[in-house]
């Protein structure tokens, strides 16, 4: 089911992608360093490390996995 | 990645490498006499929340570290961190961390609280003599003797009447990660990554690929990556055999896991002022995937009362998937982080979790950042309190209130501060809380009376500095 959510969203996302977005003199805002998906550096590795050791649930935002006997 | 701009000007150089060391060395103490060095020197600086993303040639350093403490004398961490980026001139990224851990306090053995007091004994691997059992046990604190003509020790503890049972354990973990990012054109970066991490009683290594392509004037990237973990497990008590008894386990030599996992995603610029970006995430493991310290009580179908402890077990294999949303949007001069998660396995894990924080700047060189985030999972099939004597044993059990259902709230708040032209102090302090059902629908006798929800409530308070070089 998720998977079908999923690709079905994904698919119209793709399907407008052309049609949507910047130019490249319009990045003025999205290149600056708060306006990237992973800006939290540190404190990001954190958050994950903590909720991966006290909860069920893992993954979604990156690949890499847990790596620690915390659970 | 199309945030990244190769050709981009790379910000402005400290002069000397050994001036920026030693103010990482200065993490928490120099934070206020920095801010006030920005003043005296004559060069303009970029304000905070305006700064762009690492160009090329560039160092980026975060050294930090996360105080983590849990209510009720449980788990207490220190957590530092050190990483480092370095963006070359070709558009490579060559990263590293070293993370380390210790680890003091205690933790649920699994076993529900009882009306009476509890006395438990669980088998430590012996190593020269008992003193050093002492330190090294996870289930230590209590006292320990050597069983003669064997290998092994016995730690004994007990628990007083209506509590928790917890194990006092302290633990240290070191672990490092590299990764390597290049440019196979303009378009395409490839990403390769390596980890370990090590424990006194468990080891894991990791390793990721990916490719991410940008489109559409770099307005959209399709990514994929994936990754390999392979972890040992070496209990201080052996690996126990499923649902062996507490009492009688000795020995069992150690045990493996392997994950796999893939995960596939796109981002897409649609404003000037929102990137949105979708991951699935599939991943699956197979091999040891119980909690070699946790057992469960078994009860008598009358009084509740305890009459033994097995050790869990799970099943080997687990796959499990989620989708992500995440967002990025420039609210005026704010920044809003919105995300949700789905997530499902094949353990009967469900989980939905929904976070958001807002950025804002106060003046150019400081901002705070409030956030909230919710979770909620469902049990996992196997999930149970206890086991009643009068009833078969079911093929797979544990009392790991991570596969129980509840919910999870954290509030938090960050603070960001310009300091030395080109880095930023972080301080961020966070509240966490686990809620479930405290009681279950006819459960026997004494039990029916007792807090059996295992969930924490923690405090955790990050802090570091971000430098440029």
């Amino acid at each position: 089911m998720i998977r079908k959510i999923v690709l079905a969203l994904g698919l119209t996302l793709l399907g407008g992608c052309a049609h949507v977005g910047v130019k490249p003199w319009q990045r003025d805002i999205l290149a600056r360093n708060a306006m990237a998906l992973d800006s939290d550096g540190n404190i990001g590795g954190y958050h994950d490390h903590i909720y991966f050791s006290k909860e069920g649930a893992t993954g979604g935002r990156s690949a890499s996995g847990g790596g620690c006997g915390c659970n | 990645m199309q945030l990244n701009q190769p050709d981009a000007p790379p910000l402005r150089k400290l002069g000397r490498v050994a001036a920026g060391l030693s103010m990482l060395s200065a993490n928490l103490l120099g934070a206020s006499a920095a801010l006030a060095q920005n003043d005296s020197d004559g060069e303009p600086q970029i304000a905070l929340m305006k700064e762009p993303a690492p160009g090329p040639e560039t160092f980026v350093y975060d050294a930090s570290v996360l105080f983590y403490k849990e209510s009720g004398s449980r788990v207490q961490a220190i957590e530092p961190v050190f990483t480092i980026q370095n963006y070359q001139a070709d558009g490579s990224i060559i990263s590293g961390s070293f993370t380390f851990d210790s680890l003091t306090g205690a933790t649920p053995n699994g076993a529900t609280p009882s009306t009476l007091d509890q006395t438990f004994n669980s088998i430590v691997r012996e190593k020269t003599t008992s003193t050093q059992v002492t330190s090294t046990g996870a289930s230590g604190g209590g006292t320990v003797t050597t069983i003669p003509g064997t290998a092994y020790a016995k730690s004994t503890y007990s628990v007083p009447a209506n509590t928790l049972p917890l194990a006092s354990f302290h633990d240290h973990r070191f672990a490092g990660t590299g990764g390597y990012s290049w440019l196979t054109n303009p378009d395409t970066r490839l990403n390769a990554g390596l980890g370990a991490s090590v424990e006194r009683d468990y080891t894991s290594f990791t390793g990721n690929f990916g490719i991410a392509r940008d489109l559409n004037q770099k307005n959209t990237t399709l990514s994929l990556a994936i990754n390999l973990e392979e972890d040992i497990s070496r209990p201080y008590n052996g690996t126990p055999a499923p649902f062996e008894d507490l009492n009688s386990q000795i020995g069992g030599g150690h045990d493996t896991r392997t994950t796999y996992g893939v995960l596939a995603g796109v981002s897409q610029t649609l404003t000037r002022f929102w990137i949105t970006q979708i991951n699935l995430n599939l991943s699956g493991s197979k091999g040891y995937q119980s909690d070699p310290y946790r057992v469960l009580s078994v009860v008598d179908p009358t009084s509740g009362g305890p009459l033994n402890y097995l050790f869990e077990n799970r099943p080997r294999n687990r796959t499990r998937e989620s989708a992500y949303w995440g967002n990025k949007l420039a609210l005026g001069p704010t920044v809003a982080d919105v995300s949700v998660r789905y997530y499902h396995d094949t353990w009967g894990i469900n989980s939905l979790t929904t976070e958001v924080s807002e950025q804002v700047p106060l003046g150019g060189s400081v901002y705070i950042k409030p956030l909230y985030r919710h979770y909620h999972q469902s049990a996992a099939n196997f999930f149970a309190y206890y086991l009643v004597s009068s009833s078969a044993l079911p093929a797979f059990a544990s009392s790991d209130s991570r596969l129980s259902r509840f919910s999870a709230d954290t509030i938090g708040g960050k603070i960001g501060v310009r300091v030395f032209k080109t880095g930023e102090f972080y301080i961020e302090g966070e509240s966490y809380r686990q809620t479930g059902a405290r009681t279950v629908a006819g459960a026997p006798g004494q039990l029916s009376g007792l807090d059996l929800f295992s969930g924490v409530h923690a405090t955790s308070v990050m802090t570091g500095l971000r430098l440029r070089m």
